[in-house]
C-alpha cells in the first residue's frame, strides 16, 4: 500500500503534462476546465492525469461543489523535491572529496594500496 | 529501467582500482577525508565501521561554521568485498545500495541505490531523527553553492 503509493508520486512527476499541472496548482487551486485551457487535450484526457496525481498524494480535489477545484498539496511535493535534491547534493559533495582523495592516495606514497588485513 | 520508482541513483566514475574504493568506504581512516559534505567533516573519532552484515556503521557529520552535528547511525546488511556494500539507516529507515563497478584496472564506478522514505511514513523516533539531523544538514547545504554536476543520474547500463 504504501510502496504503491510512493510509486505512484514519483511516477506522477515522471510525465510532463502532469508536471505542468502541478506547475499551475502551485499558483493556486484550479478547476478542470482551467487545467485543461493551456493544453490541447479533452477534459477527460486531463481528468485522466489529475487521477494519477490524486492517487499519488500529490493533489487534492474538493468534495462539495460542482466544480471540484484541484488543491496542491504542497507539502507531499516539498517533501518528495527537498529529500531528492538534499541527497544528490551530499553525494555529488561526497564524491568530489572522495576523488580528491583518492589522487592524493595514488599521487603520495603508496602506503595504503593494498587491501588491508 | 526496471528499478522502482521511489529509488534514486546516482553514479561516479574514478580513476583508482575497485579494492582501492572499496575499502575506502568501510576504512575510518579514509572516510574521514570525504564523508562529510561541502562545509562539514566527518570526524575519525566518531565514525565506527563494523563491515559485516548485522554490523554498525555510524558517522557524525559536524558542520565547520558552528559545529553543528549531525549523526547517522546505520546497520550494513551485505558486505561483498570488492562489489558490494549495502546498509539501513536506523534513524530514515532508507536503504543505501553502494556498487563497485570496476571499469577497468584504474577506473571503477561507484553506483549508489538510495530507497526514498518519506517523513510521513517513518516513525516518530525516525522522524525525531531525521529532523534534527538531515534537515538540518539539508538547510546547512542550502546555503552553499551547488555540487558539481559531475554525478548524474543513473540511465542505465550505458553511460
Amino acid at each position: 500500500m504504501t510502496e504503491e503509493r510512493l510509486d505512484a508520486a514519483f511516477a506522477a512527476l515522471a510525465d510532463p503534462t502532469r508536471r505542468a499541472i502541478v506547475s499551475r496548482l502551485a499558483h493556486g487551486d484550479a478547476t478542470v476546465s482551467e487545467l485543461a485551457a493551456p493544453f490541447a487535450m479533452s477534459l477527460p484526457g486531463i481528468s485522466k492525469h489529475l487521477k494519477v496525481l490524486e492517487r499519488s498524494g500529490l493533489i487534492s480535489r474538493g468534495r462539495d461543489a460542482q466544480f471540484r477545484p484541484c488543491h496542491l498539496e504542497v507539502g507531499a511535493l516539498d517533501q518528495t523535491l527537498d529529500w531528492i535534491s538534499t541527497h544528490r547534493q551530499i553525494w555529488n559533495q561526497r564524491f568530489d572529496k572522495l576523488d580528491a582523495h583518492l589522487r592524493g592516495l595514488r599521487a603520495g606514497p603508496s602506503r595504503r594500496k593494498g587491501s588491508g588485513s | 529501467m526496471t528499478a522502482p520508482e521511489n529509488e534514486l541513483r546516482f553514479a561516479r566514475v574514478f580513476d583508482a582500482p575497485r579494492e582501492l574504493v572499496f575499502e575506502c568506504m568501510i576504512d575510518p581512516d579514509q572516510l574521514a577525508h570525504f564523508w562529510g559534505p561541502a562545509g562539514t567533516s566527518a570526524p575519525r573519532e566518531h565514525i565506527s565501521v563494523d563491515a559485516r552484515p548485522g554490523g554498525v556503521f555510524s558517522t557524525v557529520m559536524v558542520n565547520d561554521r558552528d559545529g553543528s552535528e549531525y549523526p547517522t547511525h546505520a546497520i550494513y546488511d551485505e558486505v561483498r568485498p570488492p562489489e558490494l556494500l549495502s546498509w539501513t539507516e536506523s534513524h530514515s529507515g532508507m536503504k543505501v545500495i553502494t556498487q563497485f563497478v570496476a571499469l577497468g584496472p584504474d577506473r571503477t564506478e561507484i553506483r549508489i541505490r538510495q530507497r526514498y522514505v518519506p517523513e510521513a511514513f517513518m516513525s516518530p523516533q525516525a522522524q525525531a531523527g531525521f529532523l534534527t539531523s538531515l534537515d538540518r544538514l539539508a538547510a546547512h547545504l542550502g546555503g552553499l553553492a551547488p555540487g558539481s554536476p559531475r554525478t548524474r543520474p543513473e540511465e542505465g547500463p550505458s553511460e
